[in-house]
């Protein structure tokens, strides 16, 4: 064998033993990461009562905060927030570390900010419901096994130039899975690097800045980590009322063409607490730049990530380069869709690994119990959520594991495949139509009714696909079967006709 | 195919002309995946199904001693490569000079790629044992580096 081919064999090897070992989780982090960047549309769906209006009064506002912090309502915890409308959740919600409320146009709280069926899917993405550092960090992991993926992937490509543009479907399904999982992960790969290293930021950047602190800054984490987000004012004030108006007041002038988007006021009900203004900025990836204020709105600083240090500015550009959210709508869409691409990348590697193993057993089954069923168990939690107004992130792993107990019992591949999508369109028709019962004509919004009519149609469009491709299969197989009769009958006839012929001249 | 590269790039620099330097950049870099998968869809071949009858179902089999050296390698290999990447990509960072700020973003987007790059050699190996070694000496070198010249 060339040394060529040698290296293109163990980089295909590398690949498929890191492809495996991560094939499954990196599914569930596609796809969940792949809806969640409709996460705010979605925390929105989820409660369609609350007020939704752009032009608020900051005075209303902060007569609404002030007065939550007076009535005793709710524990006061340090960091209280006040998000402000913007374009992709255009609400105005007072929150503590605990709960939270929407407030509407005259400062009344309206609806208390619970979405718990969102958290499921953002944790799944996130965490994979695991303790929070352990998940985080392992989901980073997961984003330097995609990268180490996009590098194995494109060393072990042999034909990458020759098949750049080959699709070639319906014929042997081991080419048909190959070609589509080349296709779109060469072509998609500068997105996967770019969520993948963003990704990875997430966990990772905690263990980097405690290793910097150990080697460069006498162990002082803290300090590390205030030469990226800034150091918080030491103040000493008499505790009294907190002026958010006032200081959001004197944004058009500190910052003239950005918008305030979120306040978060720190060390709540301390001498020392002060208000931290979050400004977004058009036409910028950063996800904002900061300004700081005492409680009785009095400027006092600005972080500087929007002019700061190329390094500042890097590193708080990572969260919406990474989910997403700039630039408009059709950003999301863009990111719904390559995201949906590397979800398909995701299965179709191991799908490649089971048509080559030449063998068929439990994992076979496992696996298309889990890839369909993954869209079910998301599903349950929503009706729960809104049928009993209670759910939890354990029912999504048990439909999950019933749903791959079930495939592999049926020991079916094209059936249990078949009916996990009927029960994934009956469980989201059922999922519609308890959002209808249970919010009436809030259903009506344009938003909602998209969501509503989406969560319907990719099964409805799935089931359809399958059916038709089922269709065109035993066509072509009756085709087969006729083509092959003929043969035979022709075959036969001739052989007749030569047997007749050949016995002629003998009877004669 | 130079004139399709060349049109690739013009279309990621008038990306950038229009939308500015950050989004422009991100849109360039999506836009040529779309087009591209646009055009494979495009150039797709509908062929005529051929799978052939399914492999008989077997019973599921594990080789304990393949399994645990697998585990071994994921367990032990991968966090001793993430060492190392952390480790070299602090080590660059230092050569570089600039204000720590600068050398800790440097470091967070260069140590998962790093990271990557050492565990896809170490899997490309055919001595995995002694590729293993090899990163483990190379981590002792560099933090022996690092903390005489910090």
């Amino acid at each position: 064998m060339s040394r060529l081919n040698q290296f293109f064999k163990r980089s295909l090897s590398a690949h498929s033993w890191l492809g495996l070992c991560v094939g499954a989780l990196m599914y569930l982090i596609c796809l969940s990461g792949t809806l969640a960047v409709y996460f705010e549309e979605l925390e929105r769906w989820e409660q369609p009562a609350a007020s939704e209006y752009f032009d608020y009064d900051i005075d209303i506002v902060d007569q609404a905060f002030n007065d939550l912090l007076d009535s005793g309502k709710t524990e006061i915890t340090p960091h209280m927030y006040v998000t402000l409308p913007t374009q992709g959740n255009p609400r105005v919600g007072l929150i503590t570390e605990k709960e939270g409320w929407f407030i509407d146009k005259k400062g009344e709280l309206s609806s208390p900010t619970a979405h718990p069926w969102t958290d499921i899917l953002t944790d799944l993405h996130v965490t994979l419901h695991l303790p929070k550092t352990l998940g985080v960090v392992l989901v980073s992991i997961l984003g330097v096994m995609l990268l180490a993926l996009v590098v194995s992937g494109f060393a072990s490509h042999r034909t990458l130039l020759k098949d750049a543009f080959k699709l070639r479907l319906f014929g042997n399904k081991q080419l048909e899975q190959t070609d589509i999982h080349n296709r779109l992960s060469v072509w998609g790969s500068p997105f996967y690097v770019m969520i993948a290293v963003t990704g990875a930021f997430f966990g990772l950047a905690m263990i980097v800045v405690t290793l910097y602190a150990t080697l460069y800054q006498n162990n002082d984490v803290q300090g590390v980590t205030q030469l990226v987000f800034g150091k918080e004012p030491e103040l000493n004030q008499r505790i009294g009322r907190i002026e958010l108006a006032k200081a959001i007041k004197q944004m058009p002038t500190l910052a003239p063409d950005s918008t305030p988007i979120l306040a978060i006021v720190h060390d709540t009900g301390t001498p020392g607490q002060f208000i931290e203004v979050f400004n977004q900025y058009p036409g910028r990836l950063i996800y904002s730049d900061n300004f700081v204020f005492d409680a009785n709105g009095n400027f006092l600083h600005r972080k500087g990530f929007s002019d700061g240090d190329a390094g500042k500015q890097i590193v708080y550009s990572m969260y919406r380069l990474h989910f997403g959210h700039f630039g408009g709508w059709w950003t999301k869409v863009i990111y719904f869709l390559l995201g949906l691409a590397l979800t398909v990348v995701s299965v179709s590697g191991i799908n490649i690994w089971l048509s080559k193993r030449k063998k068929r057993d439990a994992i076979n089954h496992g696996w298309v119990g889990f890839v369909w069923g993954t869209p079910i168990a998301l599903i349950m939690p929503a009706i729960a959520r809104f049928a009993i107004e209670v759910t939890h992130s354990v029912l999504f792993w048990l439909c999950l594991l019933a749903c791959c107990i079930y495939s592999i019992i049926i020991k079916d591949e094209v059936r249990s495949r078949q009916y996990l999508l009927f029960i994934w369109l009956i469980s989201s028709a059922g999922l519609v139509l308890t959002y209808f019962w249970k919010h009436g004509s809030y259903s009506l919004s344009p938003l909602y009714m998209s969501i509503n009519l989406f969560i319907v149609f990719m099964p409805a469009l799935l089931c359809t696909v399958y059916w038709r491709r089922r269709q065109n299969i035993s066509m072509s197989t009756q085709r087969k079967r006729a083509d092959s009769q003929h043969f035979i009958d022709h075959n036969k006839s001739s052989l007749v006709n030569k047997a007749t012929a050949t016995d002629k001249p003998q009877n004669g | 195919m130079i004139v399709g590269w060349i049109c690739t790039f013009a279309s990621l620099g008038l990306s950038v002309l229009q939308a500015g330097t950050e989004f422009g950049l991100v849109y360039g870099l999506c836009g040529i995946s779309f087009v591209a998968i646009g055009f494979s869809a495009l150039n797709h071949q509908r062929r005529i199904s051929n799978n052939k009858a399914a492999h008989p179902l077997e019973p599921v089999t594990i080789e304990p001693l393949r399994a645990a050296a697998n585990f071994l390698h994921f367990i032990v290999a991968f966090p001793l490569a993430g060492t190392l990447a952390l480790l070299v990509s602090l080590q660059i960072s230092q050569l570089l000079y600039w204000p720590a700020v600068n050398q800790l973003a440097l470091v967070v987007i260069v140590f998962p790629s790093v990271w990557a790059a050492i565990s896809y050699l170490y899997l490309f190996s055919i001595h995995r044992a002694y590729a293993a070694m090899l990163i483990t000496a190379s981590i002792s070198l560099f933090s022996t580096t690092l903390l005489l010249t910090r």
